[in-house]
């Protein structure tokens, strides 16, 4: 009998071997132990030793031990190949067993008879786990086409013999393989230089190719050692699959695999080195590499594989996964950063989607990928446009270091500048576009994209924290973005507040969820909470305290303290990152500082949620109502806030309010559509009114589709950007002066001063309004000239308005809305008409007057200009000074100082000014940036890796 | 009970955001902000503009600044848009000086601003010699309606409305033109624009001769222009800019140089303005108010001769706002002058005796209740002479004597002054500038 011509011998169910003591009639098998590292072999051997069906030969492949005796009867070879040229003719099959692989005794039984029961080629064993026997490993695995391991198993997968059954696979792992002797021998056994995951792989595909038939016996059990979870992402196994493709596909296959493969490895190396695997980078590179380096053996194997190939690439597809394994496991990896969605009690989504593949597996993923969707629609415009440039809405600064160096105790870049440290969103905006590296309008646009997409999954998180269902969580998420609340603040142009959404509902989730075992999780944990809360609390300084009232609420509902003491713990960690401003700034006036906010909700816009509300409030039960109330009061809690104005409140404080009350309807929404689920057994009135709160519900989720059709995410149209693009075009060399902004107060970018008469304006350096100058310092004595400068061109009619602009640096006089700009606007602007030094600029968006003269904010003795670059001056080295247009402060140098009325006059013998700093905030601001960087390290450190289920 | 608790508090804290007020809106819209009258608005008393000043080779104007304050005196000659000129130097307080436009401009007609580094000042244009003597002072003021009324293309008289903008936009004007054939229906008054930092000329008598009195409305729609019109016969010309409206006017001067006089009151809106002239001689005697009426919109013209043989002074109240001239026209001279809107107790007249060969006389009228002693000088704070003018009369004084340019006229109580100038056969009246900030009375 040919040794080729196996026939179905046994049955699989009882692997018994037809003949237990091994005779002559049955199959020779030859044993052949691979290792792979130094080490003893002696559990192995008595492994197979121990086998029902007895191995005629073991032989031990080692390159250190080779011809060496190991042990009674035993062999040592250098090679596969080796062992595989000293068989016996009557050897039949070739038993390739792992060196950390303990087979149990009936192992090889059931190898064999799967062999001949089906004819199989290659027959692999079912993996568990050596530490965990009840755990599986591998029931044979699929791949992709870029040889990535799939196995299908979820991860910690018990094994019940739900996949005893006999089929063909992809690859099995080399930890247990019987193979044809024959075919070994063609094949040249196991590639030496690849890894075992990808020596399995490699080999089977070969097979495959060959004409073999590779199969798995699940009834032929071994246990592994030494089981890793992220085993397939080492660089050698990397480098092994890369390996493997290079050798088995077809040219035209790899003309586009390589270079996808090339792609996909890069993406994800990106990703997982800041998730959990610093080096995944390099690993990518040293995997290409090596390849590199190995290209001349691997087109040796190639050749070889080619000689006995007998089926096509197709013959591989049909047992390989769509798509990439990789690409996949990244989206479950974000699905699951979204949301943990191992809901023990919610299979609504499950049941949506059948088992396919990897992602689909995961509702979480799926609906985490609609709400990236939505916020794909309802910022496109950002995407394509730009941020418009409205409100506290403004663009970056090109160079983010010079604003973070202004912002660590420099000088102030508000209106006529100042010592005072700028606010704490400034310089968080700031550090993301310096450690990004990216542009400034990609920067903006990225940060208001991510904050809506952070914002949806945050508010996922709490309200699952909160024991809302799924699809309600998932649906209510999108309230915090585009509901009433955000479309007010976002129409206002308060774009710090939409970047504050993105962290605030994970910061509030937080308070809900009890610290995770181990100090590692803990402090990674604790570091992740910090940064979530930092970044909101730096963009409206007010929230800070969001996180403590949440829990104390919560603690009160519930009875317990344990809430209460999180929120402490989270505020508090967000209160150093508001320093140096906070040092600087009187405690008050956190909460009444800056011109409130309008919050004013259309009732039509407000009246689902006021529905679904008082369904829930007087209907619903459970989860339901505990997540509806505490929405409740935040809601109106936060309302009242948005709206105290009248009573004081400030800028900040109304802000803070009007995004606690988004989050309370939030919360309100979700607890709505939740309510169906706890009054199944209730009686018809409630019932009804459950009902109708979700319809209340569905009005809210409604209305959110009108930020739809404009796609900037609630952010009214651009103000700035264009109108004043004039600034750049007529600028002198010197580069362009400042601009007074006149009119009303929200069409002017950030903070405004006041007229006497309440007329708003705005001094901003030119070209164009930056983020960094959205908010204006405690006045000094320049703002006190400017204002009286002002005040005399609306009462007196100056008809030389522009020589008294000068002084100021003030080019351009911009009325953003001539009509509405309060008495003195009118009259400044009917002034202006009628002067002589202010030239009407026209076929602009605005009505603009330019100074006859020049203006520019730093000039010489001798009427020179100087340039001016984010708080610093330059020019021509001369003797002499040079007036530098900025309030009085003494630490302007390096020359020698000296006030001249309220602005500063330095020694231009240098040929620079610059910002001496403010020598306490500088400090404060290096510790905050040292505390922010041990944070992010530890949140990086302290993240266990979520384990992959394709393992 | 703690679902109640949570309604209870919900409810409490929602009621109270909705009833709470949103923040003041510290942004009136436009419907507050259109109350705003820019017309009441101070101008500032450092910058003057003269809408007409001639140097055609045989005539001369001068350019004559008086300020309180020792400060700079500087001329500006916007033409087409640029600055072309500049004049500029230094004065003592209470000195005048005077700018030769010759000097700036050689030939032709121009604009003139006159900028003072400090107030309180004032600015005159005076063109004398050769039979022609004509003058004006120079506004400060920017209604948003002017009135010039006095005009007349009838008889030979040439006639020109100079409107002058001084400013850095284009100005765009409405212009109503009034004659005794009713308000005129000609083309090309509406939307006349102007570009900065120029002057347009209209010849008046060219698109509507024949006409015997004449008045016209300039109406600013966008930014401003100061008007003035220039009436000539033979080798004189009479020029005066326009004022803005008021509900009295004084006329401390109607009548001098043998012209015959007459009083042209104007009325821009559209409801009718009644009036009432109170008449004052230099023999102290009111006479009886002459009252009539000013339809709305034109002109009433009143011959001095119907007031009274001795008139030498008017007042003019209204019960509406109006504008008032008096004009003076001989076979050979013209002369006409706005009248001065307030009584004052200090009042500037820069161009008094600058030109050396004309004869000058300064007119005092008092309509106050009590004597007034009116002491002027022309250097620095000395007094050349005083004038004793009784309650409701006009006193006038020959001031050819003084040799020096430009008067100071104060009194412990408001009066209303105008000088005359006469260079035979030529005639002007100009009026006197109050000093801001100082005393007046109704």
């Amino acid at each position: 009998m040919p040794p080729d011509s196996f026939h179905n011998v046994g049955f699989m169910d009882a692997p018994a071997p037809p003949n237990s003591d091994n005779s002559d009639a049955s199959r020779h098998v030859s044993a052949l132990v691979v290792t792979r590292r130094p080490g003893d072999v002696d559990d192995v051997v008595s492994a197979i030793e121990a086998q029902v069906y007895e191995a005629k030969s073991i032989s031990v492949i080692s390159a250190a031990n080779a011809h060496s005796n190991i042990g009674p009867g035993i062999k040592s070879f250098a090679s596969v190949a080796d062992a595989l040229g000293a068989l016996s003719a009557k050897v039949a099959f070739v038993w390739i067993v792992d060196q950390d692989a303990r087979p149990r005794p009936d192992a090889l039984a059931a190898l064999v008879s799967t062999a001949d029961q089906i004819d199989a080629s290659v027959v692999g064993s079912k993996i568990l786990r050596a530490d965990a026997p009840e755990e599986l490993i591998s029931v044979g695995e699929a791949t992709d086409i870029f040889g990535h391991p799939y196995s299908g198993l979820e991860a910690g997968e018990r094994d019940q013999e739900q996949y005893d059954v006999i089929r063909d696979v992809a690859y099995v792992e080399s930890a247990s393989m019987l193979v044809r002797r024959d075919l070994a021998i063609g094949l040249g056994g196991l590639d030496p230089l690849v890894p075992y995951l990808a020596s399995g792989l490699d080999f089977c595909q070969r097979a495959r190719l060959a004409g073999g038939r590779v199969v798995v016996a699940p009834t032929s059990e071994v246990l592994y050692e030494g089981f890793r979870g992220d085993r397939s992402s080492t660089w050698r196994e990397q480098a092994g699959r890369i390996r493997s493709m290079l050798k088995v596909y077809e040219a035209v296959t790899l003309l586009w695999a390589i270079p996808t493969l090339l792609l996909i490895g890069l993406v994800t190396a990106i990703y997982w080195s800041f998730n959990a695997r610093p080096f995944a980078l390099v690993d990518w590179g040293r995997a290409w590499l090596w390849n590199v380096l190995h290209f001349g053996s691997t087109l040796t194997e190639r050749a070889r594989a080619r000689r006995s190939r007998q089926a096509g690439d197709a013959e591989l597809f049909r047992y390989q996964i769509r798509g990439s394994v990789e690409m996949n496991g990244l989206a479950a990896q974000f699905g699951s950063i979204i949301q943990d969605d191992a809901d023990d009690d919610e299979q609504d989504l499950d049941q949506l989607f059948s088992q396919s593949s990897a992602v689909w597996h995961r509702p979480g993923l799926v609906a985490s990928t609609v709400g990236v969707a939505y916020v794909a629609v309802l910022t496109r415009s950002l995407w394509s446009d730009g941020m418009p440039s409205v409100g506290f809405t403004l663009p970056l600064a090109d160079h983010a270091y010079d604003v973070l160096r202004a912002y660590a105790g420099g000088w102030n870049l508000g209106g006529l500048g100042s010592g005072q440290p700028m606010p704490p969103a400034v310089g968080a905006t700031a550090i993301v576009q310096f450690v990004t590296r990216s542009s400034a309008p990609l920067a903006a646009t990225a940060m208001t994209i991510g904050a809506a997409t952070l914002a949806i999954g945050g508010t996922v998180r709490l309200l699952r924290r909160l024991g809302i269902g799924q699809i309600p969580r998932y649906a209510a998420s999108i309230i915090v973005v585009a509901g009433p609340a955000a479309t007010v603040i976002g129409s206002l142009g308060y774009w710090p507040a939409l970047l504050a959404m993105g962290t605030l509902p994970w910061a509030l989730a937080a308070v809900l969820e009890p610290f995770p075992a181990g100090w590692r999780s803990r402090l990674g944990r604790l570091a992740r909470i910090a940064l979530a809360v930092a970044w909101a609390a730096a963009m409206v300084p007010p929230l800070v305290l969001l996180p403590a009232i949440f829990g104390l609420i919560w603690a009160v509902a519930r009875r317990d303290l344990g809430p209460a003491g999180r929120g402490l713990l989270v505020s508090g960690l967000g209160v150093p990152f508001l320093f140096p401003w906070l040092a600087a700034v009187d405690l008050s006036s956190i909460f009444t500082g800056g011109e409130p906010i309008r919050f004013d909700m259309s009732w039509v816009s407000i009246v689902g949620i006021l529905v679904a509300g008082s369904a829930v409030l007087t209907s619903a039960t459970g989860a339901a109502l505990r997540t509806g109330g505490l929405g409740a009061i935040l809601a109106a809690l936060g309302a009242f806030a948005a709206r105290s104005g009248s009573l004081g409140s400030g800028l900040d404080l109304t802000v803070a309010g009007g995004v606690t009350a988004g989050i309370g309807f939030a919360l309100i929404v979700g607890a709505a559509l939740d309510g169906k689920k706890a009054s199944e057994n209730a009686g018809a009135v409630r019932s009804s009114i459950v009902t109708l709160g979700i319809v209340g519900a569905a009005l809210a989720l409604l209305f959110t589709f009108g930020l739809l059709p404009e796609g900037r995410a609630g952010l009214p149209a651009d103000d700035y950007g264009s109108s004043l693009a004039f600034a750049s075009s007529r600028a002198d060399p010197h580069g362009p002066d400042r601009l007074l902004l006149v009119g009303p107060a929200d069409q002017l970018p950030g903070e405004v001063y006041r007229l006497e008469d309440g007329t708003a304006y705005r001094l901003v350096s030119g070209p164009v309004p930056t983020f960094a100058q959205a908010w204006l310092p405690e006045p000094k004595l320049g703002d006190q000239a400017l204002a009286s400068a002002l005040n005399r061109l609306a009462e007196d009619v100056e008809l030389r308005p522009g020589e008294s602009m000068v002084p100021f640096g003030v080019r351009w006089i911009v009325f953003t809305d001539p009509e509405m700009g309060g008495t003195a606007g009118v009259i400044l602007d009917r002034s202006l008409r009628s002067q002589l030094d202010l030239r009407p600029l026209q076929q602009l968006d605005a009505t603009v007057f330019e100074t006859e003269m020049p203006a520019p904010r730093a000039v010489t003795d001798d009427g020179k200009p100087w340039t001016y670059g984010l708080a610093d001056y330059q020019g021509e080295a001369q003797q002499g000074t040079v007036l530098i247009k900025e309030n009085a402060d003494s630490r302007w140098g390096p020359g020698t100082w000296s006030q001249d009325q309220w602005s500063n006059r330095v020694d231009a013998s240098d040929g620079f000014v610059e910002f001496g700093g403010v020598g306490v905030f500088r400090l404060m601001a290096r510790l905050v940036g040292a505390l922010l960087l041990m944070v992010v390290l530890l949140a990086l450190w302290g993240r266990q890796p979520v384990e992959r289920r394709d393992q | 009970m703690k679902r109640l608790s949570v309604i209870i508090v919900v409810v409490a804290l929602g009621a109270s955001a909705a009833v709470l007020n949103p923040p003041a809106d510290l942004d009136p819209g436009i419907v507050e902000t259109v109350q705003v009258d820019a017309t009441d608005a101070d101008i500032d008393p450092r910058f003057f503009f003269c809408p007409w000043a001639l140097a055609d080779g045989v005539n001369d104007t001068s350019v004559s600044g008086l300020s309180r304050s020792r400060t700079d005196y500087l001329i500006s000659l916007p033409f087409n848009g640029e600055m072309s000129t500049l004049g500029k130097r230094e004065i003592q307080n209470d000195r005048a000086t005077s700018i030769e436009i010759s000097s700036l401009q050689p030939v032709g007609e121009s604009s003139a601003i006159v900028e003072f580094g400090l107030g309180p000042a004032g600015a005159d244009v005076l063109a004398a010699g050769n039979g022609l003597a004509a003058a004006d002072v120079c506004p400060s003021e920017l209604p948003d309606v002017w009135h010039v009324g006095g005009g007349s293309t009838a008889d030979g008289d040439r006639l020109t409305l100079r409107l002058f903008n001084p400013f850095l936009d284009v100005a765009r004007v409405d212009l109503t033109v009034v004659s005794e054939l009713g308000a005129e229906a000609a083309t090309g008054f509406e939307g006349v624009s102007i570009p900065a930092r120029s002057t347009k000329t209209i010849d008046i008598g060219a698109v509507l001769p024949g006409r015997q009195s004449l008045s016209i409305f300039v109406d600013n729609v966008d930014g401003a222009v100061i008007p003035a019109l220039v009436r000539g016969s033979g080798g004189d010309v009479a020029v005066w800019s326009g004022v803005g409206e008021s509900d009295t006017w004084e006329l401390p001067l109607t009548v001098d140089g043998g012209l015959t006089g007459s009083i042209i009151l104007t009325n821009s809106s559209i409801l009718p303005v009644e009036f009432s002239i109170d008449v004052f001689s230099t023999q102290a005697e009111v006479s009886t108010p002459v009252t009539g009426g000013i339809e709305g919109p034109g002109q009433t013209v009143i011959p001095l001769a119907d007031l009274g043989e001795a008139t030498y002074g008017a007042r003019i109240t209204g019960d509406g706002p109006f504008g008032a001239v008096v004009v003076g026209v001989a076979q050979d001279a013209r002369a006409a002058m706005a009248g001065v809107r307030n009584p004052s107790s200090q009042w500037i007249l820069p161009g008094v005796n600058v030109e050396p060969g004309a004869e000058y006389r300064m007119w005092v009228l008092n309509t106050g209740v009590d004597t007034v002693v009116v002491s002027y000088g022309s250097s620095g704070g000395t007094v050349d002479g005083q004038l004793e003018v009784a309650a409701g009369a006009v006193a006038s004084v020959d001031l050819s004597d003084l040799g020096a340019a430009g008067l100071i006229v104060e009194a412990a109580s408001p009066f209303s002054v105008a000088w005359s100038v006469i260079d035979v056969p030529g005639v002007g009246y100009v009026a006197g500038i109050p000093v801001v900030g100082t005393g007046t009375g109704g």
